[in-house]
């Protein structure tokens, strides 16, 4: 029997959110959400308080207990109304999982595998490819040289950095087995020199098929060997998602179920506690399905950017880090920000409160100069990301129709306006994209609701885990700066008739609110080129408003940002009040 | 420690900063060898050509392996390239393991041992003062606690360093310029506390390897008033500094420790009772523009206030010296 009232929970590094999903008039509607600080760290260094908190602050909310006095989750509700018939958990609070990387070839199996790990939850520590190796298969080595060779070198790398996972990959299906088993050596040589009383690392293949019994025998005596299908059978086919999934497996089993508290939290779930970029997979897939978009979703963490975009049925998942404290003690991180200062923003007064704000990553900015600078250090990190990514998919972000954000910005109070200018910036969306924001932090778990109740998620998600914010409009204008470009209409659905011109280089938003539509007429001026479909020199399609309404953006892409700093900080603090950041 | 070594230190054992209570040997470097590349071997001749085998402790130029080369008698042979030991051999491929000089680990605390981790280190059981820091430059410092500051803002500049704060643990307000910090190292100061330090400054305390503990943040900001107060109570007593610092989920922040050294009538230490969150708490701001601002709980809305930047949160009513403020959770921290 599906569950009637379930509790959904979100425990990030930074905030634990909670929120109550419950049959309203016949449907599943969201009926409370509460955010506290997450207690990971030290002095509680266990989830569970923050969960509790949460809860405490939701039940203030709903009017009804949830909690024992003794703290226990109350499953399933009683008939006096007091708990919930279930609890729902996600996570994003532990990091990511070490990765040594070791295939054949560079340019195909390490290539495919680079291209799956950029979508898993880790980071690469070292990546070896056995056909760089100085000392070539088969040839002799000179016992008498110092050196032996890229390849003890790059082994000796391997051992160092102390890996939690070794990915192995390589071979062609029908390919040469005896490379990979000496690949198998290699990393079983490395396990057997890790003391019993250390933790060795898993180790997962993911190459020829065929070499699968070669490898296991080698290494299953060691370490826990994982086998997944090749992440690149052929030169024309490589399969992605088999070792991105078991890396996300590997990652609840070794660190999310062994953090202190996840196995109370797992008990009052029923289940494993599921990880946050999942469960927004799981979000994006559905409302890309249901409407028939190509959606691109994006989880703003405090320590982990995420997104997945979903096109045509391609899955498209990929991570990154935000920026780090130990970019900001060094002064890298500020040489990333220092260029999106706006022209009230003081490089040192810059640096010395992003420096406070890596210290503790959970404080929330309490004065609009502290906002601002938060917003431009998010900003320089997701352009990282971006570009990091674009290396990896080069056509991400293009053709999209839906974008949703969730993450960090919207629990540090970042207005609608300031989160739209940061993932448009950032991402230089272009052409018509509808927006969405997921001001409760939950839509992640509510994804992850699916498996327990799919009628509660698709309801939830749809009714109350986004709020549309409307849409951006963002054409390929070339132009001369200032010169009118953009000759825009809006024909309101409720009989309002609205032109606006709009120069080069401007950011307009035009009022257009939550449930209404509108047709938008966009006329080009002469000379001006747009980058959209024409119809008789006319661009014409049906748009959404939202809580900011139509946002047009004639700023052009790639953005034009003057390289006198001045000019620049002047033209940045601009566009934050055209968007009324 | 982070290798495995032997512990020296037992349980119930009383120690001392300076006590050595587990020693390593770290190795300095894993080497791998393609024994069958290097010696012309087939992978299962290797084992009949070996004289050193996996666990063999190594000498430098220890012969592993020799191969009989032609009816001369002459040997190809591979000396090890320096002492350590075999710790692996799979299929062709051969793991050193090769020695550096030992490493010490200190008790730092002064106590008494109630728990050992076999081969990794101690527990160490002690009473006195204890304050958190936020930040720390990577070092450890002991020695004699001097407050310098004659108010929690103060700060030190470099004309008032000299070579009689060797083996002195510092306490300033904060430090402002790098020839402070350059110039307690030359004195060999065993450490630094510091409200705050500007952010160009701590990369120079981590190169300058001086133990530095920050208990506020970056800027300008003093010590908050309850720490400088302890402090001052202590001054001209032994001082641990505990400067490691590594970000991240789940790890412990840099300390002080300050103990409490027992003798004839000498009060017992108190246990202080649990923080709460609760009218009439101390608690410490940890944001702008109230930053290191220190009050006491006055009231708790039952929602949430919104605050300038247009953020709801949920949060407490501040007495502070200057008026009552909202503060959300996030950014108080109980102090006591």
């Amino acid at each position: 029997m599906s569950a009637e009232s379930l509790v959904v929970t979100d425990i990030g590094s930074v905030s634990t959110k909670a929120g109550f999903l419950d049959r309203v008039d016949g449907a599943y509607r969201m009926v409370g959400a509460a955010r506290t600080r997450s207690t990971i760290r030290p002095p509680e260094a266990n989830p569970m308080a923050g969960v509790r908190r949460a809860l405490e602050q939701l039940e203030g909310q709903i009017a009804r207990p949830l909690l024992t006095p003794e703290g226990e989750f109350v499953q399933p509700e009683q008939p006096d109304g007091v708990g919930a018939d279930g609890l729902v958990a996600t996570t994003s609070a532990v990091g990511p999982l070490r990765v040594a990387l070791i295939g054949l070839s560079r340019e195909v199996s390490m290539a495919s595998a680079q291209r799956a790990l950029a979508g898993a939850p880790v980071r690469v520590e070292t990546a070896i490819a056995l056909d760089e190796e100085n000392a070539r298969w088969g040839a002799v080595v000179d016992p008498k040289a110092k050196e032996l060779g890229g390849a003890s070198q790059a082994i000796t790398a391997l051992l160092q950095c102390h890996p939690d996972v070794v990915v192995l990959v390589g071979g062609l299906e029908d390919g040469t087995l005896p490379p990979l088993g000496e690949m198998a050596h290699i990393v079983a040589a490395m396990c057997a020199a890790i003391p019993p009383e250390q933790a060795r690392p898993w180790v997962i293949f993911a190459g020829n098929r065929e070499a699968r019994t070669l490898v296991a025998d080698r290494i299953a005596p060691l370490t826990e060997l994982r086998v997944t299908d090749n992440v690149r059978p052929s030169l024309e086919r490589e399969e992605l998602a088999p070792l991105q999934n078991e890396l996300g497996r590997v990652l609840q089993e070794t660190k999310i179920q062994k953090l202190p508290g996840m196995d109370e939290l797992a008990r009052w779930s029923k289940g494993p506690v599921t990880p946050t970029a999942q469960g927004l997979e799981y979000v994006a897939r559905f409302l890309a399905r249901r409407y028939g978009l190509n959606l691109l979703a994006l989880d703003l963490g405090g320590v982990v950017q995420s997104l997945v975009t979903v096109k045509e049925n391609r899955i498209i998942r990929a991570q990154a880090r935000g920026l780090e404290l130990d970019e900001f003690i060094g002064g890298r991180g500020m040489d990333q920000v220092r260029p999106w200062l706006p022209e009230n923003v003081e490089p040192a007064a810059a640096h010395t409160s992003l420096l406070n704000q890596a210290l503790r990553p959970w404080t929330v900015p309490m004065t609009p100069l502290e906002a601002r600078i938060l917003q431009v250090a998010q900003r320089a990190a997701l352009r990282r990301a971006v570009a990091d990514w674009r290396a990896v998919h080069y056509d991400l972000f293009e053709q999209i129709d839906l974008c949703l954000m969730s993450g960090a910005p919207l629990a540090q109070g970042f207005s609608y306006g300031a989160l739209v200018l940061l993932v448009a910036d950032a991402l230089e969306l272009g052409g018509v994209v509808s927006l969405a924001a997921d001001p409760s932090g939950l839509a992640p778990a509510l994804g992850a609701v699916a498996a327990r109740n799919p009628e509660a998620a698709a309801q939830g998600i749809e009714r109350d885990g986004f709020v549309t914010l409307g849409t951006l409009v963002a054409p390929r204008v070339v132009a001369r700066s200032g010169a009118p470009a953009l000759q825009v209409r809006l024909l309101s659905k409720k009989g309002g008739d609205l032109q606006i011109e709009v120069e080069q280089g401007a950011l307009e938003l035009i009022p257009l609110g939550p449930g209404e539509r509108a047709t938008v007429e966009i006329r080009p001026a002469r000379g001006v080129e747009l980058g959209l479909a024409l119809h008789r020199g006319v661009f014409a399609r049906e748009m959404q408003g939202g809580l900011l309404g139509l946002i047009i953006d004639a700023r052009g892409r790639p953005l034009p940002l003057p390289e006198s700093e001045p000019e620049r900080r002047a033209k940045l603090q601009r566009w934050y009040w055209d968007v009324g950041g | 420690m982070a290798v495995g070594g032997e512990v020296i230190a037992a349980i119930g054992r009383r120690v001392d900063p300076l006590d050595v209570i587990a020693r390593a040997q770290p190795p300095k470097e894993t080497r791998a060898i393609p024994l069958g590349r290097v010696m012309g071997l087939r992978e299962q001749d290797i084992p009949k050509h070996l004289l050193k085998h996996v666990g063999d402790a190594l000498e430098p130029r220890d012969i592993i392996i020799r191969k009989r080369i032609n009816v001369f008698n002459e040997h190809l042979i591979y000396r090890a390239p320096a002492a350590g030991r075999i710790v692996a051999l799979q299929g062709s491929w051969m793991l050193l393991e090769l020695d550096v000089a030992p490493v010490e680990l200190l008790a730092l605390y002064r106590g008494v041992v109630v728990n050992v981790v076999p081969r990794l280190g101690v527990t160490i059981e002690c009473e006195g003062a204890w304050v958190q820091g936020i930040w720390g430059s990577g070092r450890e410092g002991y020695g004699v606690l001097q407050v310098i500051a004659k108010e929690p803002h103060e700060g030190l500049p470099p004309d008032r360093v000299d070579m009689a704060m060797r083996g002195l643990v510092i306490v300033a307000g904060t430090v402002e310029k790098q020839e402070t910090l350059q110039a307690l190292a030359n004195a060999n100061a065993a450490g630094l506390v510091v409200g705050s330090l500007p952010p160009e400054l701590m990369p120079e305390a981590i190169r300058l390897g001086l133990p530095v503990l920050i208990t506020e943040g970056a800027g300008r900001a003093g010590l908050c008033a309850p720490i400088y107060d302890l402090l001052r109570e202590h001054n001209g007593n032994e001082i641990v500094v505990n400067a490691a610092f590594e970000p991240g989920a789940g790890t412990a922040r840099p300390e002080l420790f300050i103990p409490q050294v027992r003798g004839t009538g000498q009060p017992q230490v108190q246990t202080p009772a649990p923080l709460e969150t609760r009218v009439g708490a101390p608690v410490r701001i940890t944001g702008e523009p109230w930053f290191g601002a220190v009050g006491t709980v006055a009231a708790v809305p039952e929602r949430g206030q919104v605050l300038e930047t247009g953020a709801r949160l949920p949060g407490a009513l501040v007495d502070l010296p200057s008026g009552r403020v909202f503060v959300p959770w996030a950014n108080l921290e109980l102090i006591g």
